[in-house]
């Protein structure tokens, strides 16, 4: 009978009490793996969240009627919102709306929209808006303007980057050259290279650019250009890109000290941020329910495996005493805590399955703020605050419950091999002190006690 | 040739020194029935422990078969119990859960005597020792005293000793028993030129040794030669 299967033999030697100290040991073994599971499951889902988490924040004066009280955004702010801490980069955007002549009819007081900033550029085009009025029920013959932005960085009116499907990107030596978005190209019948009026300037479109439902690309030019037709005294607003999500607040303070509380801070990630913090507790809850659960069970092995060692004194010291190595007899009670662990583990992976999708789905719900609590109205985002704003479209935000979706925790491969790994390594930290024990046991005191 | 030579074996006990083998010298030539007498804590079993390399001696050599165990390196020592000299304990020592065919081959499998070999030498041990068919197959507690000391004894055979040290043998079996073990151990001396050191209280077992030795406080007080 080989040392292995001696040590086998022995984690049974007495049924009840191996019996009871596997159980015990499945259900906390399992609750190991169950918070593995779950924070595996949990991570994952952080790193999706967190992928799809928007980490642009846009600074724009604060909003007033009257386009002289709401002032524009300078270069030389541009500058010093570049330099601060975790900004990727920044841009400064000029927005304006375009719309066709006024004709008599629309002059006597026909259906018309005019949006847009007080403060932004206002002019004329030759271009016909893509919009749907009618989607939005909006009344019959009702015109609307198009979207012009002025931007360095190729940038939508929203700060998002231009996704052009034709032609080239805009660049700073385009004074009239121009991207139009697809919409608008359908509309007009235009193609890369085709000509259209702004400002009562002729244009070149250089690219086309695909766009949302309510064309938020409309007309894109150099930040230059739009503020030298539009008349701007700077920029519109300045979208500031983060390097890390987690610093979306950070960075938002500063661009209200930095700015002044004449300019807003907006972000569209609050609800995610939100999400991810909660995320981010759930990750951390279960990996340190992880290790507790880990040290438990290392606890259990070790007071299971020590009242062994001293109940079984005698015969350690026989087995040194007729010829067996120290090491040797530490081997067979190795042995027999990895086969108390490994039964424990089978046992345990029905614990895990049972309970693991419970554990992550409560800790989730009780570390993610309510749907009630993210969503709703747009707050009054003072000054110098962030705040969070619809999104794109216009859509109301996504709570952070509904980023978050559903986290399944599943029973992978690599979870597994993790668990065994873990299963072992809880045996071998509970076999230590026996170890040592059992390596301290003199033969002589054997025959002493006879 | 086993030869102890001014063997003192000094305890800390109760912040006093007490020696449980004081100066201890005698020889006990090859293929002889040794045994020790004395009364309890005369020393008898300290110096059985020492003789068989469980417990270091305070000053003093011993030598069995030329080698000096005394000064045998730790490792050393395990090899020297394993193959030089075997153990009979008074209360059997078996491993409880292991039969007694699996008891007797527990020696050969520490010494990496091959799995099918340990089997055979096992069984001639066992049937040597008297013992055969289905008891082979029992647990020790399924044994009687005298059939777990006779498993004892093959135990100790296993991996075919120079010397083997008993403690008690016959201290917890019933006089017909005892007298079993005995003869069982003489043979071994006779059949196998084996040497075998009995430490015993039992005047009958003593007196069937070639030689015995007489202890009291930690000293040989008496040596009885009976044809050496």
């Amino acid at each position: 009978m080989s040392v292995a299967a001696r040590g086998i033999k022995n984690t049974f030697r007495n049924k009840t009490r191996g019996g009871a100290v596997i159980l015990v040991l499945a259900i906390v073994v399992g609750l190991t793996l169950s918070m593995l599971v779950a924070n595996e499951a949990v991570a994952s889902r952080l790193a999706t969240v967190r992928a799809e988490l928007d980490t642009t924040i846009t600074a724009m004066p604060a909003f007033s009627q009257n386009a002289e009280e709401m002032g524009y955004l300078s270069a030389e702010q541009l500058e010093r919102v570049r330099a601060l801490d975790h900004v990727a980069g920044a841009e400064g955007i000029a927005q304006g709306m375009l719309e066709l002549p006024k004709s008599e009819e629309d002059q006597a007081g026909g259906p018309k929209v005019m949006l847009g900033a007080p403060n932004g550029a206002k002019g004329t085009t030759n271009l016909e808006s893509a919009v749907d009025g009618s989607k939005m029920g909006a009344p019959e013959g009702m015109k609307f303007p198009i979207t012009v932005t002025g931007t360095d960085g190729n940038l939508t009116s929203r700060g998002v980057p231009l996704s052009v499907v034709d032609g080239r990107a805009l660049e700073a030596a385009d004074e009239r050259g121009a991207i139009v978005s697809d919409q608008v190209a359908e509309k007009n019948g235009l193609a890369v290279g085709d000509t259209f009026t702004a400002f009562e300037e002729t244009f070149t479109v250089v690219g086309i650019a695909t766009t949302g439902e309510y064309d938020d690309v409309g007309v894109v030019m150099t930040a230059a250009t739009l503020m030298d037709l539009g008349e701007l005294d700077g920029y519109n607003n300045i979208v500031v890109e983060v390097d890390d999500v987690a610093a979306l607040p950070a960075v938002g303070d500063a661009l209200g000290e930095l700015l002044g509380d004449t300019v807003e801070i907006r972000t569209e990630s609050q609800s995610a941020l939100e999400a991810t913090q909660g995320l981010e507790s759930v990750d951390r809850i279960t990996w340190l329910g992880f290790l507790i659960c880990l040290l438990c069970a290392a606890v259990i092995v070790f007071f299971t495996l020590a009242l062994t060692v001293r109940e079984r004194r005698k015969e350690v010291g026989v087995l040194k005493a007729i010829g067996a190595t120290s090491r040797g007899v530490v081997a067979q009670f190795g042995i027999e805590a990895v086969t108390l662990v490994l039964a424990a583990t089978v046992l345990g992976l029905g614990v895990t399955m049972l309970t693991s999708n419970l554990i992550a789905d409560v800790l989730v719900t009780t570390n993610t703020p309510a749907a009630e609590d993210t969503t709703g109205a747009m707050t009054g985002g003072g000054p110098g605050k962030v705040t969070r704003v619809m999104g794109p479209g216009g859509e109301e935000p996504q709570s952070a419950a509904d980023l978050i979706g559903e986290v399944t925790a599943g029973l992978g491969w690599n979870t597994l091999a993790l668990g065994v790994a873990s299963a072992l390594g809880i045996a071998l930290l509970g076999s230590v002190v026996p170890a040592w024990l059992i390596a301290r046991v003199r033969p002589a005191e054997v025959l002493r006690g006879e | 040739m086993l030869q102890v030579k001014d063997v003192v074996k000094r305890f800390k006990s109760g912040g006093e020194v007490i020696a449980a083998v004081d100066g201890v010298t005698f020889e006990v030539p090859d293929a002889t029935f040794a045994s020790i007498v004395g009364s309890s804590g005369s020393g008898k079993s300290t110096l059985l422990s020492l003789m068989g390399a469980l417990d270091a001696p305070t000053s003093g050599t011993i030598h069995v078969g030329g080698v000096d165990v005394t000064a045998l390196p730790p490792g050393k020592q395990v090899a020297y119990r394993r193959s030089r000299i075997g153990f009979v304990f008074q209360q059997y020592n078996l491993v409880p859960n292991l039969t007694a065919l699996e008891n007797v081959m527990l020696p050969l499998e520490f010494a990496r005597v091959p799995t099918a070999e340990r089997k055979d030498r096992a069984l001639t041990l066992l049937r040597q020792v008297g013992l055969s068919g289905a008891k082979l197959g029992r647990l020790p507690g399924k044994l009687s005293g005298g059939e777990q000391q006779r498993v004892s004894i093959a135990r100790a055979l296993a991996n075919r000793p120079e010397v083997i040290f008993a403690d008690e043998p016959t201290g917890n079996l019933d006089s017909r028993n005892g007298k079993r073990i005995v003869t069982l151990l003489r043979d071994l001396v006779v059949a196998e030129k084996t040497t075998v050191v009995v430490v015993t209280h039992d005047r009958s077992v003593a007196n069937r040794a070639d030689i015995t030795f007489s202890m009291r406080d930690g000293k040989i007080v008496h040596t009885k030669n009976r044809g050496v």
